[in-house]
């Protein structure tokens, strides 16, 4: 037991207390520096870590194979509930694919019929272009739908979008069309904006000048110009274009219509209404002057 | 005579070692919150382990080299770990030659009472120098597992690397030497 006590008192000798003092010297040391100046500790800790954290990247590959495995292995327990869940949402999706095709086609009904406006009461004869004028200085189609159709001299004839000309000449089972842009047309018009009234007459190009307007400040390019309706040649209110300027400032028409590709076409049966040449009852008529009273009231 | 040198380079190899291959595996990208939570200090008991054991091989600048590495590397304040590690361990070598004669409880009772006193002083000077405390839940948690595996790490270190009461009964002069 002596022997033991002697020996526990040479365990640590002087010399080793002292090492151990300088070592934990040191050590407070350096905490004490990371306390003062942690950034430029920091930056020595990310230099540590750099070189011997790369090292580590050969063996880390297996184990993180061995970690997904066993990730995977715990999504193979929720699979039956994701099944579910997909299902259900299928069912959704098939829902609103239902509702998408028929909101389309409700779309394109609309769009249809925002394409034609015309008054209901308006009917019309569908015929097919047969032939084109034949020469470079008329433009005029000649319909296949004539005198036996009911095709009477003067109507408006259509696309699926605007005006194409008037018929002027109906043979038995045909018709002569006269294009906007033939120098035979003239179209009465308003420009839609502004309501100002002019007249489109045609110069044998592909846009029709629109001449006599009014206001021509007032008018700018893109407006909308329709049929006026005067003098009860054409039903009022027929989409004819588009104002366009040309490179010399004079005011034309983009017809709305394809010119290019004109197939069918529709010729409107419209009957002016009659005139009104009468004073109305309110106003009173010089034959139905009121009496003078005979019994003196 | 004491073992020799290569030996005890060998033991020492054998720490630094089995150290790096404990602090990548306690950096390895594994999600798993449960792990994160209940991971005891694997570092800590092995040094106790070993300092028991061979206290001649466990020298202070050993010790505090490699838990000033795990401090870099596990994102600890730097050193302060290592100075209350580096305290603990020269405690216990200074007593390893007493320890080998005594029960193996008796030596995890000590070690229990050095790994609390290792926690609670780190505890209480992070609080004084204001470098942030530990939360006090993981902390005991720690303590708990960290004491728990202690005898895995005595058994397996005795297996696996020879490093054993047994082998350094026989050996007088294998005195912590600081």
């Amino acid at each position: 037991m002596a022997k033991d006590s002697r020996n526990t008192e040479q365990y640590l000798t002087v010399v080793g207390r002292l090492l151990l003092g300088v070592l934990l010297f040191a050590l407070l040391s350096i905490f004490l520096l990371w306390r003062i100046d942690s950034p430029r500790v920091e930056r020595v800790r990310m230099a540590v870590i750099d070189r011997v954290m790369p090292s580590f990247d050969w063996a880390s590959a297996p184990i993180d194979a061995v970690g997904r495995v066993v990730a995977s292995a715990q999504s193979y327990g929720r699979v039956y509930q994701q099944n579910q869940e997909l299902r259900r949402e299928l069912q959704q999706m098939k829902a609103w694919r239902e509702y998408a095709r028929q909101l389309e086609q409700e779309n394109a009904r609309l769009l249809d019929l925002n394409k034609v406006r015309l008054d209901p009461q308006f009917t019309h004869v569908t015929g097919v272009v047969m032939a084109d004028s034949g020469t470079p200085f008329r433009q005029t189609v000649l319909l296949n739908v004539g005198q036996r159709d009911g095709i009477v001299d003067g109507w408006a004839t259509m696309d699926g979008i605007g005006l194409v000309g008037r018929i002027s000449g109906v043979g038995r089972s045909t018709s002569r069309v006269i294009l906007l842009g033939d120098s035979a047309s003239r179209i009465a018009v308003t420009i839609e904006p502004s309501g100002q009234r002019a007249l489109m007459i045609g110069d044998n190009t592909a846009l029709p000048p629109v001449e006599f307007i009014e206001d021509p400040d007032v008018v700018r390019p893109g407006h909308r110009v329709v049929t006026s309706g005067d003098g009860g040649v054409l039903p009022p209110g027929l989409l004819v274009g588009q104002i366009a300027i040309d490179t010399a400032g004079r005011m034309r028409v983009r017809p709305a219509a394809d010119m290019a590709r004109l197939e069918f076409l529709r010729v409107i049966r419209y009957r002016p209404p009659g005139a009104i040449d009468s004073l109305g009852a309110l106003v009173g008529t010089p034959e139905a002057q009121p009496q003078a009273p005979s019994d003196g009231l | 005579m004491g073992f020799s040198f290569a030996n005890r380079l060998r033991v020492q190899g054998t720490y630094l070692v089995l150290a790096l291959l404990v602090m990548f595996v306690q950096t390895l990208h594994i999600q798993s919150a449960y792990l994160a939570f209940f991971a005891p200090d694997v570092l800590l008991a092995l040094t106790f382990a070993w300092v028991l054991r061979r206290p001649d091989a466990m020298t202070p600048l050993l010790v505090a080299g490699v838990i000033l590495l795990s401090d870099f590397l596990l994102h600890r304040p730097p050193a302060l770990w290592t100075t209350v590690v580096v305290i603990a361990t020269a405690v216990l070598g200074a007593r390893a030659h007493e320890m080998r004669e005594t029960m193996y409880s008796l030596e995890w009772g000590l070690v229990a009472a050095a790994v609390v006193g290792c926690f609670v002083s780190y505890q209480v000077l992070l609080i004084v120098t204001f470098s942030g405390p530990l939360p006090t839940g993981v902390m005991v948690t720690q303590i708990g597992t960290t004491i728990l595996i202690y005898p895995i790490i005595t058994f397996a270190s005795g297996r696996l690397f020879g490093i054993s009461i047994d082998a350094t009964k026989d050996a007088p002069s294998g005195r912590y030497i600081p």
